[in-house]
């Protein structure tokens, strides 16, 4: 093999090139590898060699080093872990939390299987991403494609090309040169013609329409998204949207009187509904009926002052339970009105948030028991009624315990059993 | 090229490997170790509750160097029957490890024995007021009781002993007369071999480490336990390799031998972690009282903090480190590393013994002492059938294969 | 190369003093190339892939047909009901994901532990994989029951305000599954990139030239392609690797952190990865001892891949037979009553006999490999591969369905009974699998032939 250097083109003549380089045939790697080293040698930088599979030691006789995948592959995973433990801590602890079979709302542990999946699959966008776009893919037009003994090249040939822009290139020399190394069917890369380099008009505007045309849907849905309609929603899956059932304070065709929903038949009283007795299941004396807070401005106008049932010591336990369920949110488990609720909400300033009155303050003391049975039942000022919720002996119940709480506000050692005394202790 | 070894060189390096390496003092290590555990006995029996500290420091370090026997002998049955010709030159040093299991395995047998003497500092379940009064344990107590303890025990190490002698053995006699029959034989009786050594380990793991919360279960104990003694053992051949490279002491074993090693190494950490991951992950998930009861245990008075030390040095601090190829070729790292990894499997296996015994942490002279002890008794027999044999299994048939290979 | 060695012919011998060649037969680049690409460019097919794609695709209508009167009608149709809520498609999903583990795990994993003579199968396997995992992620799609409401599972902004739970397991599996699919997917494109090219080079028509040439987004095999290229395999394969094993282990988390007697315990993840394995080899067995003898390729897949596979199989098979021994033990040893009693219940419940199918098809039938005459003999190594495909299936019913049908609530025990639509749908998902392998068989590269090229002994003019 001759390793003489190609000679130099000393002033190459400005023309339009004819050729794009040349491509040389070789059927085995070792004549291949061996007419890199010659060309190399001979000063020629530009060498591509086109392989049907991967040739070892190439990189190093063609000087190629490092690859930016293994940053990418890198980069990629750091994404995917971090998205994938940022969502699970973002959509579950922080924007939509949940608890779910007593687990914390954020935890390394359950976070670790999507972290990785993602890490992984990010990781491998970055790689295959990576290896095509280095790679110069896609790219459909190749000039080499028409050269036909370049096809052989994803076959069994190792078709080495020099391109003629390199600095040692010289048509005739080269071409010489690769027939001396044993290059079969040296051959010109053609130049690309003029009237082929422009993508023609029409391909243009046609991809303009099509720009043009893919950006009405997303316009539609965009308006859609941000105007109303009276009319009904479209539904491609009626999924027991309509069910084939009466709904309430509806029109029906069906009863003569047109209403879905049934009046009580006449004479009836429905289960647990007949309340006769004013006094305990409205806290008022016969007589003043009607809607109990139109009459609550006087407090002397028929309230109970007596309980309409038995006290006893079950009744104030079931009473303090049902007040610590309800009422110590807000009125505090002593009455004071300092319940974590409020607390909270004088914390955060709502404005419109009503500290409820001390239940030892003097006027409420001095309300009968009826008519706190009927705050429990109606609500007072933004306190709701609790009729729904809570039934009417666990009312009383509550108002008994009410009473006891204050009671011992008031209380002095003289209340105080005789055997408890001597245990208690000087408060300050 | 990496390696200037080549087939022409082949004799020139078999002639270099029966050099015996001398200079070795096989005496120093006897004498440390023995002053070591003399030292450990001395200062258990008087203070209170010492011995049973030293019973769980004596299993702890005897499990430590158990492994590293145990990771060498699965890597050359692996190695066997998959047929590898890269790791030919390295696989001495791993015989020599495996072989060294009997020193461990000795050195454990009085925590066997003491159960006969009813001892249950170590095993609650050899305690019979105890099991009187627990219905699950009296379940258990045909399985956990001593003298079929002590029967397993045995069968395991005559195993164990059994099998590292025979590959130590079959492979020096090729070195002497270069029968490729050897290779084959051994190639294919490290099938039902691995099998072996796959069930043994894992009871081994479940009688002697799994039992001493004898309330405790977890199907994937026997595979933690292999992947930790896979660590180990590689960790150390890496160690050995490393030093053999950076001390020149054949050609025969080079950087890419070391890189394959330390890559075997990487993977079975990897492992390692995967399992430890699923079985922590599980029983965190599922949160059944009597198997959470465990990890609570370790979760809590400072051994919380070990978990993460595992977490941090067993697995991110090697993966990251070990990633790129030059560190796996690189003597230093690869030694610094190895080192780690080696700390870190006798944290994992302190994590594992003591909450058991100790409310919190406790690390003094009981376990230094212990510790070297062990490692030094262990690497005494190594160090002495290393220096009786040929470094390298000078006659093997894929012995150029390994002496040329390159990492590609 | 005048004289011939026994290896040339059986390359199953073994010699521990030399390598037995990849391939057997004389083979160069170019008769590789000719051999298989020959396969993709034939104008008409023959009677018997016309004949085997005609039922296949009947069998794919049907499946398809059925999905449709499914979401129509409801997942009543199913014969899943209390307590048995998670019947044949759950058993279907975890069986078609598994069998989508061989593909990658020989690609991957063969390939990072050097193993030469995978370049003749991997193609094969990893398009068995994509469509494996094609029939896995359609039963539990289908199984959500209100089908419009699938994007929920994803985390994509919405009206409700509302996220996905990160915690459950079965969301795992929806980020598992769609992560092993794509990146598996990736895979096999990328690995075929040259060989589309060499199609587009041989096309003789000008469709096959377009329809080629765009597949392959015009690689030209030069040295900066080959050399990125190799990176982004050995990066991909690195990445697969631990991918594949966190895909079945997810599968397996879908089970073991539930609390159901049977479902949790912590060999789960380990033991459905071997699982996995065992049964994707089976079935590449399966399909390519039928394929590489229709399709002449003998000498590219050689007896020695076929052994090699069998080990794999017997490897696997112990590694499965030694889960369901720690299983039972430990079933005993923790002395939990629920645990005990769901392991008594498979074992002589009322689905012994699924319980002994699985044992007999996945333990004892592949102890036959242990000898080399039964790897070697293509027949016997289906058969047993067809068992082990079988026990593959029981061994998810059996998970599946005996400890769900004895919950902790007696009054609610149960006997799963599947409907004719479960069975049909089953089958038809086989449809669907075969009639995208004859597919990539007609018009696909069926063997990595870069790769095969790759590995053949070079340097020699031919």
């Amino acid at each position: 093999m001759s390793t003489v250097a190609p000679p130099r083109p000393e002033a190459v003549p400005e023309i339009e090139p004819e050729s794009n380089g040349l491509v040389a045939s070789f059927n085995s790697v070792d004549t291949v590898l061996e007419a890199v080293r010659v060309l190399r040698s001979g000063g020629i930088e530009r060498i591509d060699v086109h392989s049907p599979h991967p040739i070892h030691g190439l990189d190093d006789a063609l000087g190629l080093k490092g690859s930016p995948l293994p940053w990418g592959a890198i980069a990629g995973a750091a994404i995917g872990l971090g998205s994938g433990i940022w969502m699970a801590w973002w959509m579950n602890a922080v924007d939509y939390p949940f608890i779910i079979s007593g687990k914390p709302l954020f935890s390394i542990i359950p976070s670790l299987p999507i972290a990785f999946e993602l890490a992984i699959l990010f990781a491998a966008f970055a790689v295959f991403g990576g290896a095509i776009a280095f790679g110069g893919m896609p790219k459909l037009a190749n000039q080499k494609f028409r050269i036909p003994s370049f096809a052989r090249a994803t076959d069994d040939r190792y078709v080495l090309a020099v391109d003629s822009r390199d600095k040692c290139f010289d048509l005739v020399g080269t071409r010489a040169l690769l027939d001396e190394v044993g290059g079969e069917g040296v051959t010109d890369i053609p130049p690309v013609a003029t009237s082929e380099k422009r993508i023609p008009r029409t391909v243009w505007m046609a991809a303009a329409v099509l720009c043009v045309l893919a950006l009405v849907p997303a316009v539609l849905i965009a308006k859609a998204r941000n105007s109303t309609s009276t009319k009904p929603r479209l539904s491609f899956v009626s999924d027991m949207d309509h069910q084939p059932k009466f709904k309430p304070q509806t029109t029906n065709s069906f009863f003569p009187d047109g209403r879905s929903m049934r009046p009580q038949v006449e004479g009836t009283v429905a289960r647990d509904d007949l309340r006769e007795d004013d006094q305990y299941y409205l806290g008022r004396n016969s007589g003043h009926g009607g809607l109990a807070a139109n009459a609550a401005e006087k407090d002397s106008d028929g309230w109970v002052t007596a309980f309409p049932l038995t006290v006893d010591e079950s009744l104030i336990r079931r009473g303090r339970e049902r007040y610590q369920i309800f009422c110590a949110t807000c009125h505090g488990q002593g009455g004071d009105g300092d319940g974590l609720v409020t607390l909270r909400a004088l914390e955060l300033e709502q404005g419109t948030w009503v500290k409820p009155t001390s239940l030892h303050a003097e006027p409420i003391r001095g309300q009968p028991v009826g008519r706190l049975f009927n705050s429990i039942s109606n609500g007072v000022r933004k306190m709701p009624g609790y009729a729904s919720q809570i039934p009417v002996r666990d009312r009383w119940g509550i108002v008994a315990y009410v009473r006891a709480l204050q009671r011992t506000r008031a209380a002095t050692s003289a209340d105080v059993p005789s055997e408890i005394l001597p245990n208690m202790r000087e408060l300050n | 090229m990496a390696s200037t070894a080549g087939p022409e060189n082949l004799d020139q390096i078999r002639a270099a490997a029966m050099l015996r390496i001398s200079g070795q003092r096989v005496a120093t290590p006897a004498v440390l170790g023995g002053c070591a555990l003399a030292t450990a006995l001395t200062v258990a029996l008087m203070s209170q509750d010492g011995p049973r500290r030293l019973a769980h420091a004596w299993l702890l370090n005897g499990w430590f160097t158990l492994s590293i026997s145990l990771g060498a002998l699965f890597f050359i049955g692996l190695q066997h029957l998959v047929r590898a010709g890269w790791s030919v030159t390295v696989r001495r040093v791993a015989e020599v490890l495996g072989a060294s299991i009997s020193n461990p395995l000795i050195l454990m047998a009085p925590l066997a024995l003491l159960l006969f003497f009813g001892y249950c500092g170590l095993f609650p379940w050899n305690d019979g007021e105890l099991v009187a009064s627990d219905r699950i344990l009296q379940n258990k107590s045909t399985y956990l009781n001593a003298p079929f303890f002590a029967v397993r025990a045995v069968f395991y190490a005559g195993t164990w002993v059994f099998i590292a002698r025979w590959y130590l053995k079959a492979s020096c006699r090729q070195d002497q007369n270069g029968d490729t029959k050897t290779t084959t034989r051994l190639e294919s009786r490290s099938a039902p071999i691995l099998l072996l050594l796959g069930v043994t380990v894992t009871f081994a793991a479940f009688d002697w480490l799994m039992s001493l919360d004898p309330h405790w279960f977890s199907t994937i104990f026997g595979i933690y336990a292999f992947s930790g003694a896979m660590v180990a053992g590689l960790s150390v051949i890496a160690i050995i390799v490393a030093v053999m490279i950076r001390r020149r002491i054949t050609e025969a074993i080079n950087c890419e031998h070391l890189h394959d090693v330390v890559k075997l190494l990487y993977g079975m950490n990897c492992f390692w972690a995967y399992i430890a991951f699923s079985q922590y992950m599980l029983i965190w998930y599922a949160n059944i009282p009597e198997e959470t009861v465990w990890l609570k245990l370790r979760q809590e008075q400072g051994w919380d903090g070990m978990q993460t030390i595992l977490a941090v040095g067993h697995f991110i601090v090697p993966f990251l480190v070990l990633m790129p190829r030059a560190a796996k070729r690189n003597t230093v790292v690869v030694i610094a590393m190895s080192m780690g990894l080696l700390a870190m499997h006798w944290v994992d296996l302190y994590w594992i013994i003591y909450p058991q015994f100790a409310d919190s942490p406790a690390f003094g002279l009981i376990e230094v002492a212990t510790g070297i002890g062990f490692v030094a008794l262990f690497f005494m027999l190594a160090i002495k059938m290393l220096c009786s044999a040929p470094i390298i299994p000078i006659r093997d048939p894929r012995l150029t294969e390994s002496v040329t290979h390159v990492v590609p | 190369m005048a004289t011939v060695t026994i290896a040339d012919i059986d390359n199953t011998v073994i010699d521990p003093a030399t390598r037995p060649g990849v391939m057997t037969g004389r083979n160069s680049p170019g008769s590789v190339t000719e051999q298989v690409a020959s396969l993709a460019e034939r104008s008409r097919p023959s009677t018997a892939w016309k004949a085997a794609f005609a039922i296949s695709v009947s069998a794919t209508l049907m499946f398809f047909s059925l999905v449709g009167y499914l979401i129509a009608t409801g997942v009543g149709v199913w014969g899943n009901n209390a307590p048995v809520f998670w019947g044949w498609p759950i058993v279907n999903f975890v069986f078609w994901v598994g069998i989508g583990h061989a593909g990658t795990l020989i690609s991957a994993i063969l390939f990072l532990f050097r193993q030469n003579w995978r370049t003749s199968i991997n193609r094969f396997a990893e398009a068995m994989t994509i469509f494996a995992v094609t029939c896995a992620g359609i039963f539990p799609a289908i199984h959500i029951g209100r089908v419009w409401f699938v994007y929920w599972l994803a985390p994509v902004p919405n009206s409700l305000a509302m996220w996905p739970n990160f915690r459950s397991p079965l969301l795992w599996d929806v980020f598992a599954v769609t992560a092993y699919a794509t990146t598996s997917a990736l895979f096999w494109y990328l690995g075929m990139l040259p060989d589309l090219a060499t199609l587009r080079d041989r096309a003789t028509t000008k469709l096959r030239r377009m329809a080629y040439g765009i597949a392959a987004l015009g690689w030209n095999g030069s040295s900066q392609q080959w050399r990125l290229f190799e990176k982004a395999y050995l990066l991909l394969a690195a990445l697969a690797t631990p991918l594949v094993l966190s895909v079945h282990t997810i599968v397996s988390f879908d089970f073991a952190t539930s609390q159901m007697p049977g479902w949790h315990t912590t060999i789960f993840p380990p033991y459905f990865v071997a699982g996995a394995v065992f049964s994707g080899f089976a079935m590449v067995i399966t399909l390519m001892v039928p394929a590489r003898a229709f399709f002449g390729l003998k000498n590219l897949v050689t007896l020695r891949h076929l052994e090699n596979m069998c080990k794999v199989v017997l490897a696997t098979g112990m590694m499965v037979g030694y889960a369901y021994g720690i299983e039972f033990f430990i079933a005993w040893y923790g002395g939990n009553q629920y645990e005990q009693f769901a392991f008594i219940n498979r074992a002589l419940g009322p689905y012994w006999w699924a319980y002994w199918t699985m044992v007999s098809c996945n333990v004892l039938a592949p102890q036959l490999f242990w000898f080399k005459g039964v790897r070697t003999t293509p027949w016997a190594m289906v058969a047993i591969c067809v068992f082990v495909n079988v026990g593959m299936w029981f061994e998810r019913f059996v998970i599946t369905v005996t400890s769900l049908s004895r919950d902790f609530l007696p009054s609610s025990w149960g006997y799963f009974v599947p409907t004719p639509v479960d069975i049909l749908m089953f089958l038809g998902s086989f449809g669907l699998f075969f009639t995208l392998f004859l597919l990539f068989c007609r018009y696909l590269p069926m063997v990595a032939m870069a790769e095969v090229k790759s590995v053949m002994p070079h340097g020699e003019a031919h």
